[in-house]
């Protein structure tokens, strides 16, 4: 019995020390703060793009006898176009593309409302994005500043008596969508 | 089941569930990206228009009286080798228009005949020709002048400005002869007994224009 009464009672105190020493130990320590690291985000934006002004028109479609030989400027809702003719545009567009591993896709696609037996028979094409035939291109940060993109809106030789007299309208709609840069 | 394979299939669990996740996802990867809409740009299409005015008509002389015979000062109409009637028309390509354009044809064709019997009679030997704009005159087909009417379409290529105008001339000729038939004589019977014009057959001409390139002359 005396045995385990003392038991009991170191026992007892041990557990009292442990309970009444938490941070009440005392030794050296330091510390130091490191340097502060920025993190800045990069960007990928368009800029405000113009594209309404500045067409050409030219009567170089296929199929035209004696294509024109010189553009001239285009004034939409004055000018009228008729079969043969070929209207241009190289809309610069700005993109402003930052960051080490920004690449991106600049898709660019044209539609003509309101529907009508104008703008069926005509052919409204992205021609080329930053010099790359088609309606695409990779951008990179080395592209942050203008893309030019080249439209061309062509009303076929053969359009019939149907578009006479009629208005349609092209918009283009720019998207850039960020990829891997892998 | 030993505690290494259990952690195997609770990976391949894991594996799974993302998997599942990713298939479900798509397009949720947040990525930059922008999009603007460009300006309107608006498109209209011009059009042709042919307006014609006209006729007037005239007179060409296309030989001499033979002796005996005397042409009243101010007769109109056909004289047989003497005289050719002449209608002129004007054909406008519209200042309107967008393009200029070519009398791509001209036909000529008779709306109805007004007097059958002076037709039948002068029909067999009545030439038609048509002249564009001072060129040289082309002849209709004899074989579209029948007891019914004219009808023949001439192509051609004059082209015609946007506001500009040409003439269109159309001679209808009674030749004094045909083989051993004197014509002055044996058509003196039809002639109009008035300085007037015995109105034979009406006439209602087409001119069609079509687009030329804007390059040419």
């Amino acid at each position: 019995m005396r045995n385990v009464t003392k038991a009991v009672i170191a026992g007892a105190a041990g557990v009292a020390l442990l309970a009444g020493g938490a941070g009440s130990l005392a030794f050296w320590t330091d510390t130091k703060t490191g340097s502060s690291i920025a993190i800045s985000s990069g960007d990928l934006s368009l800029g405000t793009i113009t594209d309404s002004t500045g067409w050409t028109i030219e009567q170089n479609a296929a199929g035209v006898p004696v294509p024109q030989t010189a553009a001239v400027a285009y004034v939409p809702g004055t000018t009228l176009v008729v079969p043969g003719d070929v209207l241009t545009k190289t809309v610069a567009v700005p993109v402003n593309i930052s960051g080490l591993d920004n690449k991106a896709t600049l898709v660019v696609t044209g539609a003509t409302t309101p529907s009508n037996a104008l703008s069926s028979q005509l052919t409204a094409v992205v021609t080329s994005v930053n010099g790359v035939a088609g309606s695409t291109a990779s951008l990179t940060s080395a592209d942050d500043g203008t893309v030019n993109v080249v439209f061309t809106v062509t009303i076929p030789w053969t359009t019939d008596n149907t578009a006479k007299v009629l208005t349609t309208n092209f918009q283009a709609t720019y998207t850039l969508t960020q990829v891997s840069a892998a | 089941m030993s505690p290494g394979l259990k952690h195997a299939a609770v990976a391949a669990v894991a594996a799974a569930v993302l998997g599942a996740l990713l298939l479900g996802s798509p397009g949720t990867f947040a990525s930059l990206n922008a999009t603007k809409t460009g300006s309107s740009v608006v498109i209209t299409s011009g059009t042709i228009t042919a307006s014609v005015a006209g006729p007037t008509t005239g007179t060409v002389s296309t030989g001499t009286a033979p002796a005996g015979v005397v042409v009243d000062a101010g007769s109109v109409g056909i004289i047989p080798g003497i005289q050719a009637q002449t209608l002129t028309y004007s054909v406008t390509n519209s200042s309107s228009s967008a393009s200029p354009a070519a009398i791509s044809s001209i036909r000529v064709v008779s709306t109805s005949i007004t007097d059958a019997t002076r037709w039948g009679h002068i029909q067999p030997y009545l030439a038609v020709t048509v002249a564009v704009n001072g060129g040289s005159a082309v002849a209709v087909p004899s074989s579209a002048i029948t007891s019914t009417g004219i009808d023949a379409t001439i192509s051609g290529t004059v082209n015609v400005q946007p506001g500009a105008t040409v003439p269109v001339v159309i001679s209808f000729t009674i030749p004094a002869t045909s083989g051993t038939i004197d014509l002055l004589r044996q058509l003196q019977p039809d002639r109009s007994s008035a300085l007037t014009i015995a109105s034979i057959i009406g006439l209602a001409p087409v001119f069609t224009l079509t687009q030329t390139s804007i390059a040419a002359p």
